[in-house]
């Protein structure tokens, strides 16, 4: 059936420029990650109270201070993304020496 | 004039299954994640009214609202239910799908659904904006 319905599309098909963009989309998001929501969405929200906290600019002087600047605005833009908030924590160690329990 | 109709009942035909898909891939991986005890609440999509001064070029003309249930057994603080949505808003695939396939606005409810927080969801992809204009 779905054979059939793709034929006719292709055969008598007019496509407008909305249903172009709309194929577009759907072909590019065709792979929707739903477990970085339905999984993480609460290990997310905790990580980013711990980062927020060991990334506070005011913890720091110098040249540190400058990095953790920059690590608190990424946070600040990343905040509900898990994947991101993981790649923050470990600059947050690497950069900052701060420690994770 | 008749492949502009023929396109209309495919394209109406084939969103439909869309759509019903995309609820039901969600309410899986929620429920796999609360299962797993990965999520603390589950999560479930429906698909509700949505709010018609939310519309864009994609809309469908009824039932244009994706709804999200939290059952924790517990009620919900505002915040809780912000950062979820926001979570959602975040994946950008996810919204530029869901605006796609005729979903406006997203609404993330507790678990008697008497209040909740809801969001435009055109606002957060851009290109609809230019289209719309």
């Amino acid at each position: 059936m779905g054979n059939i319905l793709s034929w006719f599309t292709q055969r008598f098909g007019f496509k407008s420029e909305k249903q172009q963009y709309k194929q577009e989309v759907m072909s590019e998001t065709a792979n929707v990650d739903f477990a970085a929501i339905t999984h993480e969405w609460e290990k997310s929200k905790r990580l980013y109270d711990i980062l927020k906290k060991k990334c506070h600019p005011d913890l720091y002087t110098g040249k540190q201070n400058e990095v953790a600047t920059q690590l608190f605005q990424m946070l600040m833009e990343k905040k509900y993304n898990y994947a991101e908030l993981l790649k923050i924590k470990e600059l947050a160690e690497r950069e900052l020496g701060a420690t994770f329990l | 004039m008749f492949a502009n109709t023929w396109n209309k009942i495919i394209s109406w035909f084939r969103d439909r299954s869309e759509r019903n898909r995309l609820v039901r891939s969600f309410n899986e991986s929620a429920r796999e994640a609360f299962v797993l005890g990965e999520a603390p609440a589950m999560l479930e999509a429906s698909i509700s009214r949505g709010d018609p001064s939310y519309k864009h070029a994609f809309s469908r003309w009824m039932y244009s609202g994706f709804r999200i249930k939290i059952f924790t057994g517990r009620l919900l603080t505002k915040d809780e239910m912000i950062f979820i949505g926001n979570t959602i808003l975040s994946n950008e695939q996810l919204v530029r799908r869901l605006v796609v396939l005729g979903w406006d606005t997203l609404e993330i409810h507790g678990e008697n659904a008497t209040y909740g927080c809801k969001w435009k969801l055109a606002d957060h992809m851009e290109t609809i904006n230019l289209l719309n204009s």
